[in-house]
């Protein structure tokens, strides 16, 4: 995203204030929901509520942030019926949103609910209100303490806070509850009551500025009572479910009052000392913040903003945007190279500064996080019968060692099983426990997740053998889970569909799980995905063929720093993978190759000093549970989360800025793969290709042999590097016939070509072209889809050429005269003024 | 409020994965067992001749997802496994490639030949 602050008087904005944007109704609304939720929209403007297209209910919205306005409805919610809202100042009336159309739950979520989580936790002692999350909009939620009722909600938002009476006691078991239609959900996981802290510590205020009417307050603890002065005068006390409270109705603030906020929780311990906060004056009032916007959009999303303030969003000078926040509609889808500017006014005070936005082709929007489906408790237990074993967890009917498997899910059909293989490691640490935090999240969506204890093939030798043996003890491993399968006495009776079988396997273990496709003979068991983390190809080192994955999908992860298998072996597998559906890639800076593993203690990137500091073994462990849960979820469960492997979205709560993807579907047009042995002259469709101003390109092995470019690349595969040379050198690739490429995507791999031992200065990129029938050229820069990748700096003599997937929307390319419903070639422009190779693979027309 | 002021705290472990050196080297020309699977054939289930080598070293071997492989020349001996402290079996599956007089390095998997040890034993097949 390019972004810069500017002084707003300069920009003579025109203001329209009749104008105003529709709001948003919270997807997804459900049958038998007695309420719902509005967001986005002016501070205290009426929200008039439309079902069917008739008004049923209106409401002063209050404050926008943090949740918005819940309304109550006067009967529930009918699946097929659309429900819209507008809002309504004393001088402004928006468009209707966009309809929502009531949905059944139980399509959704046949086996209940999804959970309610105590979020946040943890629930201490005189606690008088709690949070639950993961709920579904205009349902019930209640709260129990030792299994007695203290709190509900009827109608609820997807995060409620209820208020607790009588308050927690010490020692108390807490858990939430939730029911829609009549239906239950599991309870959500189960919280002791522990001792607050003693003494509290004191709250925090939020910037507050001259005319605003809402404070945010910081730092409390949960279950806490909030009390807010003004100048020394109590404005009340609100109870608080931990973290941050937003209070607003305030009087407009005035430059120099001062707010003071404690918290108090068990009576005769002290309150917290005051946390102050003094409004400042309009002057001071920033520009806004946004996320990632790109060509097609039309919203913006905030990432920080005053809780009260009215967002205006102008598109090349014109107001296109007006609300509150955290999203704002938007009149005009955007395009690349659109100027956007933010800005946010408060009461009678007009921010100085505004946020200046170019909008690029590709900047894809940050989501939901894919780890976070939370449908069930999970049960786990410890298994061995000879060699065999390992721990499971499993969809359960609570949380805890070996609890009975969840009943609704299994009433509905057999679940999918996951088989994850740890590495070689000392013997003496329990490995195969260090994906207890994966297995949990799978379980929670319902997929039974094993880990197998390989320890006994672990020690200090190793090979081609010791690949086969792993693969033939998780073999041996799956046939046993048959066996549990077909054993009235277990808890996995009748419960494991093996036709929906992912693998995971992180070092030596992604050896091997790529290698079972190929020798695995049990019936009815068919292999859906394969992530290999990190692994080993022994017998690549052994000069044998390199293993193709092929007849399910394939995600690999590739720690940049690893210290280890500092080859990323992974990204032969990748290269010679041919998906069923997909294939993907994860180059990831600042990662190592022990951290992903929780037993696994040494920072194994330092063995290959000098490298940069890795990220912590949290983010790491992000990483592998928000892409893995994307890849099993989409493989085994159908749930549309490619998304999130393919680039179209980003992962929240994930340090995506260092995950360099690619992504291949299959059934997909290549244009050129260079693997056609045809020469660079030819393209994989059998159309010439020409090189004109100067371009000299070759094929090259993207391998460690001789006969390739340079001893960066660690692919297995041939693709074309662009030398070094003038600007404007152009590659022509020409089409078998001329293609309406017009709602189409061009994807093509490519890095910054590194010699192995440094990194050049500053990045490098180049342009993207496509001609039409008529000769009629136009461009899209590399840095308008989220730019080249630099290399990794790692140690010299390991420093990788290390390709990347950039999406190019057509949509984006614009020229007068040029017509993209009938594109005859596709170009490749180099245009900087440096003189660094490029190298390409993979170019693909997307539908 | 009182404030903190502290220096990072240091970085996590380094591995330790330095090979150790080879104190003795033995030839053994026994017949070659791959190792039974029970699921499926082993790759190596047709090779029945190999020469072992067998290497002794003054501390065991590091445990890594790497494996030490074993140069005798210009071959590289990748199939190996423990057996004794620190003693090693390196399995080569041809032979006749191996040259006498031939210098043996232990290294790790991926190790350049430019970056091997000093080689303190040569292939001998009487050894």
């Amino acid at each position: 995203m390019k972004i810069k602050i500017v002084k707003r008087d300069r920009l003579e904005l025109p203001d329209t204030p009749k104008f105003i944007s529709p709001p948003m109704v919270t997807e997804p609304l459900y049958q038998c929901a007695i309420a719902v939720t509005v967001i986005s929209y002016v501070l205290d403007a009426d929200i008039e509520i439309q079902v069917d297209g008739v008004i049923v209910s209106s409401a002063n919205g209050g404050s926008p942030w943090p949740e918005g306005v819940t309304v109550p409805i006067p009967n529930a919610l009918i699946a097929g019926q659309k429900v819209r809202a507008r809002q309504k100042t004393a001088v402004a009336l928006s468009d209707w949103s966009a309809a929502v159309i009531v949905k059944d739950h139980t399509k959704d979520y046949p086996a209940g609910p999804p959970r309610p989580e105590i979020n946040p936790a943890p629930v201490f002692e005189c606690g008088v209100r709690t949070g639950v999350s993961n709920l579904l909009t205009g349902g019930n939620v209640w709260v129990t303490a030792d299994q007695i009722e203290v709190g509900r909600v009827s109608g609820c938002r997807t995060h409620q806070g209820v208020n607790v009476n009588p308050v927690y006691g010490l020692g108390q078991k807490v858990r939430a509850w939730f029911e829609l239609c009549k239906d239950p959900s599991p309870p959500s996981s189960e919280y002791v009551t522990g001792s607050p802290p003693n003494p509290l510590p004191a709250p925090s205020v939020d910037p507050i500025f001259e005319s605003g009417t809402v404070l945010t307050v910081k730092n409390i603890v949960n279950g806490a009572k909030v009390t807010v002065y003004r100048n020394g005068v109590n404005q009340g006390t609100w109870p608080c479910w931990g973290f941050s409270i937003t209070i607003n109705g305030l009087a407009p603030f005035v430059t120099g009052d001062k707010f003071t906020a404690m918290q108090s929780m068990c009576p005769g311990n002290p309150d917290s000392p005051p946390g102050e906060g003094v409004v400042q004056p309009c002057s001071s009032l920033p520009a806004p913040e946004i996320g990632p916007v790109q060509a097609g959009d039309n919203r913006i999303t905030l990432t920080k903003f005053v809780p009260d303030a009215t967002i205006k969003v102008y598109l090349n000078s014109g107001l296109v945007g007006a609300s509150g926040g955290p999203i704002v509609m938007l009149t005009k889808k955007l395009a690349l190279g659109d100027t956007l500017i933010v800005v946010q006014d408060l009461n009678k005070c007009a921010s100085s500064l505004a946020l200046e936005i170019k909008v690029l082709c590709v900047d894809p929007p940050v989501s939901s996080n894919p780890s976070n489906l939370n449908l069930f408790p999970v049960g786990f237990s410890e298994y061995q019968n000879g060699g065999i074993k390992g721990s499971v967890y499993y969809p359960a009917e609570d949380d805890g060692n070996q609890q009975p498997f969840n009943v609704r899910l299994a009433s509905l059909a057999r679940v999918p099983i996951v088989f994850m293989a740890h590495g070689n490691h000392s013997p003496a640490d329990p490995s195969y426990l260090g994906y207890d935090y994966f297995q949990a999240d799978l379980a929670k969506m319902g997929i039974i997740a094993v880990s197998v204890n390989c320890n006994a093939l672990n020690g200090s030798g190793g090979g081609v053998q010791n690949i086969e043996n792993r693969a033939d003890l998780i073999i041996d491993n799956i046939a046993f889970f048959q066996g549990l399968d077909a054993d009235p006495t277990s808890v996995f009776f009748g419960r494991i569909n093996f036709n929906l079988l992912g693998l995971m396997g992180h070092s030596r273990g992604g050896d091997a799980v790529v290698t079972i496709p190929t020798v695995i003979n049990l019936p009815e068991v068919n292999i859906k995905s394969v992530l290999a983390l990190a692994p080993t190809n022994f017998r690549y080192w052994a000069r044998l063929s390199t293993i193709e994955p092929k007849g399910y999908a394939f995600m690999t992860i590739l720690p940049a720093g690893d210290g280890d298998v500092t080859d990323n072996n992974g990204a032969q597998f990748y290269d010679q993978a041919i998906p069923a559906t997909f294939k993907a890639q994860l180059y990831v800076h600042f990662t190592n190759h022990n951290f992903f593993n929780r037993q696994w203690l040494d920072d194994d990137s330092l063995f290959t000093s000098p490298q940069p500091a890795v990220i912590t073994r949290s983010d790491h462990e992000r990483i592998l549970t928000a892409y893995g849960c994307a890849l099993f979820r989409a493989t085994l469960l159908g749930q549309s989360t490619t998304g999130y492997l393919d680039g179209t979205q980003l992962p929240a709560g994930v340090l995506t800025q260092h995950v360099y993807r690619s992504y291949e579907r299959s059934k997909v047009l290549t244009v050129d793969n260079h693997e056609d042995g045809n020469t660079i002259n030819i393209n994989s469709l059998g159309q010439p290709t020409t090189q004109l101003n100067g371009m000299s390109a070759d094929e090259f092995p993207f391998d460690r042999v001789s006969g390739a470019f340079n001893s960066s690349f660690y692919g297995l595969s041939i693709g074309m590097v662009v030398k070094p040379g003038r600007t404007g050198r152009v590659f022509r690739s020409e089409l078998k016939k001329v293609t309406n490429l017009s709602k189409k995507e061009i994807w093509i791999r490519a890095a910054e070509v590194t010699d192995g031992s440094s990194v050049a200065a500053g990045p490098t990129g180049f342009e993207l072209g496509l001609e039409d029938s008529n000769g009629v050229q136009t461009w899209v820069d590399s840095d308008d889809v989220g730019g080249l990748p630099r290399p990794y700096a790692r140690n010299p003599g390991m420093i990788k050429t290390m390709l990347n997937t950039l999406r190019f929307k057509v949509p984006c390319f614009k020229a007068k005269e040029f017509k993209n419903d009938s594109i005859r070639a596709i170009l490749i422009r180099c245009n900087r003024n440096d003189e660094r190779a490029i190298a390409f693979d993979d170019l693909q027309i997307i539908n | 409020m009182s404030i903190d002021l502290s220096e990072p705290l240091p970085p996590c472990s380094r591995p330790s994965w330095d090979l150790p050196e080879i104190v003795e080297v033995q030839t053994l020309n026994t017949p070659f067992e791959p190792h039974q699977l029970r699921n499926f054939r082993s790759s190596f289930e047709a090779k029945t001749e190999a020469t072992e080598i067998q290497i002794r070293t003054n501390s065991p071997i590091p445990i890594r997802a790497l494996s030490p492989v074993l140069h005798v020349g210009n071959v590289v001996l990748t199939e190996s496994e423990q057996i004794g402290e620190n003693l090693y079996r390196f399995w080569a599956f041809e032979p006749n490639r191996l040259e006498a007089e031939a210098p043996i390095s232990l290294s790790w998997t991926n190790t350049p030949n430019e970056q091997l040890q000093e080689p303190q034993f040569r292939y001998n097949r009487n050894q």
